[in-house]
């Protein structure tokens, strides 16, 4: 076939072409019918359990030490970080015989209003003792707008302790390798440095933060 | 002498023989939905009944709840008796099927003829459909339809005659007589006798081009990938269905499927050697077979895309019909030098 035919827009395919095409189409038929028998990529969702990678950042969860103290010492450096202003944290001295959390104070409300949140995961990132994390949740749905502001009873995980099984607290779906993880000791120093971060931050930002009340 | 206990009886095998296609056509359908998701990496429908199973009664019970739209200026008459056009011919087809050696309707000595004319008029319903909706997308569709089905009409007839000149007779029930036993040639006058392998004609390399050919011409006349131009629905909506719904469109829908049905059974008979088969009763050696062609028929839909007008003209015309005569007389000249043998030249 002459390339003025090719310009001029002919569809005869040339011999060769032709052979190829009967070889394709044998072809194209073996690869449908090794799919027949591939592994199916749909996942029977409410069925069976969707995989989120470990970075997906889910509802929040509120973690605790090994031995069932609360993380959280209450120090608002997540609702400070939060640029949807969606936690409200209001901190409570740790009674002396019982201490809540390892800190000197504990959270007494921690409050996400989900509807706010924009799951940036900057909480996570502000949070000197690993308290606050996302999760792998995602199934999150209410009848009506309060079914969406969580209290701390929905976001503590359980106590190692109780038999409570839930898959929002799946601790493989969110201890993330990458996140320091401190030891007691060092919470007061964490957050101290950690409070100074933000504050650096927070001074240096441009624009600067504004912190709006809630 | 017909006697009235004959007729009844063949009303009962017909009665017998189209409720169990109409039986069959939904699984049918999920068989296909199905395999086409396996084929997609997908599981396709499986929510309804085990399996999935009763998806398609469901679509059906849908379908049955739908208003029945007529549109503006549609010629009622013929749109109403349109998708029953459609139907009708693609059922009478089954009365000459022979399912199994005791399980055909009737025997007629012109079974090919008459399954080529009922063929023929399933084009009527899909014309007629385009014509009597008053709309551009049903038109073009009956359009391409009626030229798509012309056209293939002839390479099918061809490969059909070279069947019927190596079988030499007409009535399905003598074709598949034919394919009994070993396999057979004649070869410079002696009967070679290949053993292990049945006399059907697939295993015959004279009549291999016709079965391919008929396979082409089996998926054009049903109007399935990759020749669905009819109803391409990236261009034409749905085509000739494009404003029916509820009922008449499943009827069409159904009489699309009869159609692959039918084509399946005739590729059964003519070059599958029919309910030829070791061991197992008749009648189940003509399903499998049936289930093979009819997977052939979804396979092929899973893995073409659908082919261009020009191209499927030119298949069409200037490869199927040319390769049909050469078939033919190829089989002419090799009966030729065989029936001179015998007469002692």
């Amino acid at each position: 076939m002459s390339s003025r035919a090719r310009l001029k827009g002919s569809i005869k395919p040339t011999k060769e072409e032709e052979t190829e095409m009967v070889r394709d189409i044998l072809r194209s038929l073996k690869v449908t019918f090794n799919h027949l028998f591939a592994e199916k990529v749909t996942v029977q969702y409410p069925d069976e359990p969707v995989k989120v990678s470990p970075r997906f950042r889910g509802r929040h969860i509120l973690r605790r030490w090994e031995d069932g103290k609360e993380r959280c010492i209450a120090c608002h450096l997540c609702s400070a970080a939060c640029p949807a202003d969606a936690i409200t944290v209001i901190a409570e001295d740790n009674p002396h015989d019982n201490p809540i959390s390892r800190g000197e104070r504990y959270a007494k409300v921690y409050q996400i209003d989900l509807l706010r949140c924009i799951f940036c995961g900057y909480c996570e990132d502000a949070c000197p003792v690993n308290a606050i994390v996302l999760g792998s949740g995602f199934e999150i749905s209410g009848y009506q707008r309060d079914d969406f502001i969580v209290n701390k009873e929905d976001l503590l995980e359980p106590h190692p302790n109780s038999f409570v099984k839930d898959s929002f607290f799946d601790s493989n779906l969110y201890d993330r390798p990458y996140l320091p993880v401190p030891s007691a000791g060092d919470v007061e120093a964490l957050i101290e440095g950690r409070q100074r971060e933000i504050e650096e931050q927070i001074r240096t930002a441009k624009p600067p933060i504004v912190i709006r009340p809630y | 002498m017909v006697t009235l206990s004959e007729i009844l009886w063949s009303v009962v095998k017909l009665v017998i023989i189209i409720a169990c296609v109409m039986g069959a056509l939904p699984f049918l359908i999920w068989a296909e939905r199905r395999l086409l998701g396996f084929m997609q990496d997908r599981l396709g429908p499986n929510r309804v009944g085990p399996a999935g199973l009763l998806q398609s009664f469901a679509d059906g019970l849908k379908l049955m709840l739908k208003e029945v739209i007529v549109p503006e200026g549609a010629d009622k008459f013929v749109y109403f008796l349109a998708p029953m056009l459609l139907m009708v011919p693609a059922l009478c087809t089954f009365v000459v099927i022979p399912f199994g050696p005791n399980e055909q309707v009737v025997d007629l000595n012109i079974g090919i003829l008459y399954i080529i004319a009922l063929a023929s008029l399933g084009v009527y319903g899909i014309v007629l459909a385009g014509w009597a909706s008053n709309s551009k997308y049903a038109l073009l569709g009956g359009l391409r339809s009626a030229a798509q089905m012309l056209s293939y009409e002839l390479g099918v007839g061809l490969a059909i005659v070279v069947v019927v000149m190596l079988t030499g007779t007409l009535s399905l029930r003598d074709i598949v007589e034919a394919q009994s036993g070993p396999l057979t040639f004649w070869w410079f006058g002696r009967e070679l006798v290949v053993p292990l392998l049945p006399n059907w004609l697939v295993f015959k390399p004279l009549a291999l081009p016709a079965l391919v050919m008929f396979l082409i011409g089996g998926f054009a006349e049903t109007n399935r990938a990759p020749f669905d131009l009819p109803e391409a629905e990236s261009e034409l909506v749905s085509g000739y269905h494009t404003e029916y719904t509820g009922m008449r469109f499943a009827m069409f829908m159904l009489g699309e499927y009869v159609n692959v049905v039918v084509a399946s059974a005739m590729v059964t008979t003519l070059f599958l050697g029919g309910w030829n088969g070791p061991v197992f009763p008749p009648l189940l050696w003509f399903i499998v077979k049936l289930l093979f062609v009819l997977f052939t028929f979804i396979w092929a839909r899973a893995t073409l895309p659908r082919i261009r007008y020009d191209q499927l003209m030119k298949l069409g015309w200037t490869v199927l019909i040319p390769a049909g005569l050469a078939n033919i007389a190829a089989i002419a000249l090799y009966d030729a030098w065989k029936w001179n043998r015998f007469a002692g030249f």
